[in-house]
């Protein structure tokens, strides 16, 4: 099955939808592994809002390309380089500080993204970001509440949640190089970036964390479909049955 | 006997609820305590089989309900360490009695899922038979317990559902579906009807807990309801019951079966099962991995609340 | 202050026995200052309850069981 996406619009969405399942993913692996019952809990709620997310974008977007693919087949049969998640979400929970930083960068991205998008001129997105926005104002007192914890609590969390940081912030640098795509869809690209800014350096700085300068990793973008070698992993697993069964439906 | 075991007494007898605060007697407490804690266990690392196959659920919507499902589990093992709780024991002790063996979780979460009719075969069957077992227990003694069980028992009423969905659809799926859906059978059958426990002349604990109204139906009598509600779903499914002496019986008007294999339960309780020893070392990881997390926590809370006073 | 909190409690207590146990439901009763109790922010409320209306697979109806396999 060879799944294309040929309209500029339902491109912009799926970037939306595909972020979101590759994030709800990385959480579902947290589920039986969080610090204590009420975190996985938590965490599987977070996870559970951003696939439902994902499925309702999908959707979107299959409907502007006129139903020509499902969700599902979007998600389940489509290879590495034909997804284009920003390579901040594909990261691994390498520690629960990651899951936390690579939390609250994205949480602070996606507020701004779908505040603007809630004034979007397709109407389904506009009304869908609206919900979302409650999903991740949630989301981001848990992101933020826990960033304060780790930054201001041990000597040891600080330094765990400033390694994550350090390393996550390689990947922020491509969801600012918006292109022709960005421009026509997100309705005000720079402010979407002066906002994310002014809002990281002040969660960081009142949690004694630094937004420290790292150079990019010399990668393409994942507007091209490019990502890093996790991705591959995670989608090996996500997409085993529907491709080892191509007949089976589920 | 004195005034306060008297209270308990009738209490029990006019089938009232035993409160945290009423005199009990010891045993009777430290009975609930290890049924409660073994309870609440049991929902915790019941997880983990599922957990097997959440990343690997093959649509947006199996990802969705299982993972809720499983949640689900968490949540009821909160409530449950929270009635332990009432007790007189807390959570961190009880997960250091799980992590040491001295408590005990049901052993049907030490074998494997593996393949995805598993994870139906689990909720139809494993939370069937612990459905039938919660309805009976949101009767029991203590209140806690008790209104904790009906809350369960609500919260659970879509798991056996979700779990019976995947079945049909694998049974009614491509041969391989089908194939995996009587795999799964076969090996959920018996140990989920073990699950009840061992039959009411060998059970240890049982009488004194119906004395005390803690427990309200015998395991065979929990074991028979179950058996004679489920073998018409398996007929619906086109599956196969891997007992062969699964048949109606005229004269009891139940379901007969073959013996169990007591000695492959108790081995398995003994923690020899299959993967007794990944499931513990899984939740001691999380646990112990995370230690760092939770000083984190506690030390915030500890600056930030010196702030305030 | 003391005395007077002591009243309140003692006297919120009674209150709530003549009120919510008068068929016999009662065994326990428990007794907290409203300023003791944290709830909500008004603001905050669509974040923290809204999100769970969509997750409509926490119900039962959800799943199609045919009613020959007995109840669910």
């Amino acid at each position: 099955m060879k799944i294309t996406i040929e309209n500029k619009d339902a491109m912009s969405v799926i970037r939306l939808a595909d972020t979101s399942v590759i994030l709800a993913q990385r959480l579902a692996e947290m589920c039986s592994n969080g610090l204590t019952l009420e975190e996985d809990i938590a965490l599987s709620n977070i996870s559970l809002d951003l696939f439902g997310r994902a499925d309702e974008l999908y959707k979107i977007a299959a409907r502007i390309e006129g139903n020509k693919f499902t969700p599902d087949e979007y998600v389940f049969h489509r290879n590495e380089r034909e997804y284009y998640n920003i390579k901040l979400v594909e990261q691994p929970n390498h520690d629960f500080a990651w899951v936390i930083a690579r939390q609250l960068l994205h949480d602070i991205y996606a507020k701004e993204l779908f505040t603007q998008l809630s004034t979007s001129s397709n109407h389904e997105v506009a009304g869908l970001s609206q919900k979302v926005l409650k999903e991740i104002k949630y989301s981001y007192m848990h992101s933020h509440d826990w960033t304060n914890r780790l930054g201001l609590g041990t000597a040891e969390s600080n330094e765990r949640m400033q390694r994550a940081l350090d390393h996550l912030m390689k990947y922020v640098d491509e969801l600012f190089n918006f292109d022709e795509l960005d421009k026509k869809f997100i309705p005000d690209p720079e402010k979407l970036k002066a906002v994310w800014f002014s809002e990281v350096d002040k969660i960081l700085g009142e949690s004694n964390l630094k937004r420290n300068a790292v150079a990019p990793p010399s990668m393409r973008d994942f507007r091209e479909g490019f990502h890093s070698e996790h991705m591959g992993h995670l989608l090996s697993i996500m997409q085993f049955l529907p491709r080892a069964y191509p007949d089976a439906k589920w | 006997m004195d005034k306060f075991e008297q209270a308990f007494n009738e209490l029990i007898e006019k089938e009232l609820k035993i409160e945290p605060r009423d005199w009990m007697p010891e045993k009777y407490r430290e009975h609930l305590i290890r049924q409660v804690s073994q309870h609440a266990h049991s929902e915790v690392i019941g997880m983990q089989p599922e957990g097997n196959w959440l990343l690997r659920a093959p649509s947006l919507r199996a990802k969705q309900v299982l993972l809720a499902k499983i949640q689900d589990e968490g949540g009821h093992g909160l409530y449950l360490y929270s009635v332990a709780e009432t007790l007189g024991i807390s959570r961190q002790e009880m997960i250091e009695q799980l992590h040491t063996g001295k408590a005990k979780y049901s052993s049907i979460f030490n074998y494997p899922t593996l393949n995805w009719a598993d994870i139906g075969a689990v909720g139809w069957l494993v939370d069937g038979a612990a459905i039938t077992n919660q309805v009976s227990l949101q009767k029991t003694s203590y209140g806690p317990y008790s209104r904790g069980m009906v809350r369960i028992c609500k919260e659970e009423s879509f798991h056996q559902r979700q779990g019976y969905e995947i079945m049909m659809q694998m049974a009614f799926g491509t041969p391989e579906q089908k194939e995996m859906a009587q795999d799964a059978l076969n090996r959920f059958w018996f140990p989920a009807l073990m699950m009840f426990g061992p039959h009411d002349k060998d059970s240890a604990h049982s009488s004194q807990a119906m004395k005390w109204k803690i427990k309200i139906e015998s395991n065979d009598q929990l074991r028979q309801k179950f058996i004679d509600h489920t073998i018409k779903q398996i007929e619906y499914l086109g599956l196969t019951c891997p007992d062969p002496n699964c048949k109606w019986n005229e004269e009891t008007g139940h379901y007969d079966h073959s013996p169990f294999n007591w000695d492959e339960f108790w081995n398995v309780v003994n923690g020899n099962g299959p993967c007794n020893q990944e499931r513990l070392d899984h939740h001691k990881k999380a646990h112990n991995d995370n230690k760092w997390v939770r000083e984190a926590a506690a030390a915030y809370a500890l600056k930030t609340e010196a702030q305030v006073a | 202050m003391r005395a007077a909190f002591l009243d309140t409690i003692k006297n919120g207590l009674q209150n709530a026995r003549d009120l919510y146990t008068r068929r016999g439901e009662g065994r326990e009763l428990w007794v907290v200052e409203a300023s003791n109790i944290v709830t909500v922010p008004l603001d905050e409320a669509s974040a923290f309850f809204d999100p769970a209306d969509d997750k409509i697979y926490r119900h039962p109806t959800f799943y199609d069981i045919p009613d020959s396999v007995g109840h669910m």
